[in-house]
């Protein structure tokens, strides 16, 4: 009997868009299940409910905010809460689920015998879930920004500045977003208990190490964040509270650059880990 | 009742296969390890073209050699290629590969229709092309009349019709079946059977992995036997009932008067063995001539003081003829 691999036809390309998109919406479909996109909506809407709470103390009081409790709360709630827990712990947990649901339910086989290469069914599930992530800010960032802002008779922001700013904060959401999925992403290829992971770097490195001014910090993605912040939203108060000496941060660009660089490392680094992993699903049989 | 060896209905043999063809499935020397539990053992196997059963008890490796052929694991040493290319990270070789997984997953939240189309978008099928191949494997399987319901409703058996519908979507050169009539009723296992036979029957090229021999040898008498990850006979399943013929067979006589029948039985020339088993009221006896011993039996039955209740062998599992196999 002779093996000659001239008697077959040889394999069709394994990158092809159709299919790529149809993983895209599976991915996406599988990412944004009922009870998960719940869960998001209420992380991602409570920095606008607890926002809410002082306008309405105010209302009930018969006297309007003054401007400059209205900048400290949207400080802690549009430019605290939001970047340094909500968005990260949404990345954490789309980051997380990605790869490991499917490995959980077993349902990853479905994708590894198609005619996909493996590194690109990390990338495009990548996609999905800083896309599912990018749209809950989206979805939450602008009434945060109106809550705090719109209609308050003590302060007239004018629409254009106020749709300018919403714009600007997520851009940084965005980038924050592509950054925390790539990393939890790769973390969850390397690690098994990601979410414990991830929440200990979210608290300590990210949370703790960020705030310290040493060259450390550097190394961390909220300080880019912060810059960022600090650079396009023009909040003068952000320097005092993080330590940040406006004369030494980098310039936005760069910011911008290395948070791009750095989600495209995760990014590159967790597709060659998935290549090159075996996945063994348990089956009944247990071999 | 007999051996399920001597009884199971054996198909004729379709398919002739061409000895000298390319082989469509090739394992060179090929070992799997999980750290220290070895899956498979210096394996080399040529599958030709046709409908092939992979036999094994629980832990024998069909599962770890299904993965391999499908590309999903890389061999810990040899070479594993499926219709002469090497499979592993070559995904394009998928388009031509089917598997229908041993593990009952699915995306529980989509229809089969939704599951099937998705599995064909994935393999490159756009469009109307999709559509059309999603309607027809559903329709293959017979599922259409249940595609738009959830899978999370399916029975055990519409599962697994599914699961080959996803398997056949893309028109594959290559089926790997992974115990696909695991699980369900015997209703389930007749369609599942008949399928089965329509498959080979059209000259597909199909590996079907079983612990349960009498499923496998109504489908095709083609069959490879691994044990421990060790390939312990391969061929005709006539080559491989002549090697089980070698070992005496174990027949159980249940009947009240069990030791009256053992007492019968033991002046017997061809019986070479006995064993009691009380609690069951049961006479275990083994011939090395089971077809003589087979044509006693009615006169023995119609005996007023020896009655009989039941005969089955004691070799209807796998496990029996492995152990008849590997033991010297």
């Amino acid at each position: 009997m002779s093996t000659a691999a001239a008697a077959f036809p040889p394999p069709p390309s394994a990158l092809q868009p159709r299919a790529l998109l149809a993983l895209l919406r599976l991915s996406l479909a599988g990412l944004s299940r009922l009870r998960r996109l719940i869960s998001l909506c209420l992380l991602f809407a409570l920095p606008m409910l607890l926002a809410a709470l002082p306008r309405i103390a105010a209302s009930l009081r018969g006297r309007p905010l003054d401007p400059l409790a209205l900048t400290e709360i949207e400080f802690v709630f549009a430019f605290v809460l939001l970047p340094h827990a909500v968005v990260p712990l949404a990345a954490l947990l789309f980051g997380s689920g990605m790869i490991n649901d499917e490995i959980e339910d077993q349902t990853l086989t479905y994708l590894l015998i198609r005619p996909l290469q493996r590194w690109s069914i990390y990338a495009v599930k990548l996609l999905a879930s800083v896309l599912l992530v990018i749209f809950l800010c989206a979805l939450f960032v602008p009434p945060l920004l109106f809550m705090i802002w719109w209609g308050q008779p003590s302060v007239d922001v004018p629409l254009a500045e106020l749709v300018a700013r919403i714009g600007r904060l997520l851009v940084i959401c965005s980038l924050a977003a592509f950054a925390y999925t790539a990393i939890f992403g790769c973390l969850g290829i390397l690690v098994r208990r990601i979410l414990i992971v991830g929440a200990v770097y979210i608290i300590v490195f990210e949370g703790l190490l960020a705030s310290i001014p040493f060259v450390l910090r550097e190394f961390t993605v909220m300080y880019y964040l912060r810059v960022l912040m600090l650079s396009w939203l023009h909040i003068p108060e952000a320097a005092r509270h993080w330590g940040l000496e406006v004369d030494v941060i980098p310039e936005a660009a760069s910011c911008v650059v290395t948070l791009l660089v750095v989600g495209t490392l995760a990014t590159a680094f967790a597709c060659y880990l998935f290549s090159v992993r075996e996945f063994r699903l348990k089956t009944p049989e247990g071999t | 009742m007999t051996s399920v060896i001597e009884q199971a209905p054996t198909r004729p043999d379709p398919t002739a296969r061409p000895a000298d063809g390319p082989a469509i499935v090739d394992f060179t020397g090929v070992s799997k390890w999980y750290g220290q539990v070895i899956g498979l053992n210096n394996l080399t196997v040529r599958i030709p073209a046709g409908v092939t059963g992979l036999l094994g008890p629980n832990g024998a490796g069909k599962s770890t050699f299904l993965q391999l052929a499908t590309g999903q694991l890389r061999p810990s040493m040899g070479t594993v290629r499926v219709l002469g290319q090497p499979v592993w990270n070559n995904p394009g070789m998928n388009r031509w590969i089917g598997l229908c997984p041993e593990q009952d997953a699915f995306y529980e939240w989509m229809t089969g229709w939704e599951f099937i189309l998705a599995c064909a978008h994935l393999s490159g099928l756009g469009g109307g092309v999709a559509r059309n191949a999603a309607a027809q494997a559903l329709e293959y399987v017979k599922m259409t009349p249940n595609m738009n319901r959830a899978i999370r409703g399916y029975s055990k058996g519409m599962r697994q019709r599914t699961k080959i519908a996803q398997a056949l979507v893309h028109e594959p050169k290559v089926l790997f079946l992974d115990e696909p009539m695991s699980g369900t009723d015997p209703l389930a296992r007749r369609d599942l059977h008949d399928l089965m036979l329509r498959l080979g029957d059209e000259g597909r090229s199909i590996v079907l992995s079983s612990h349960v021999l009498y499923e496998v040898q109504g489908i095709t008498p083609h069959i490879l036997l691994l044990n421990r990850g060790k390939l312990v006979a391969e061929g005709h399943l006539r080559q491989i009932r002549d090697l089980i013929d070698e070992h005496p067979h174990r027949i159980v006589i249940v009947s009240p008067q069990y030791r009256r029948v053992a007492a019968r039985l033991v002046e017997q020339d061809d019986v070479v063995g006995m064993e009691l088993r009380p609690r069951e009221e049961a006479v275990v006896i083994e011939t090395k001539a089971p077809d003589t011993f087979y044509q006693r039996l009615p006169t023995l039955a119609l005996a007023e003081d020896t009655p009989i209740h039941e005969v089955y062998s004691d070799d209807d599992n796998l496990e029996a003829v492995f152990k008849y196999l590997v033991s010297p």
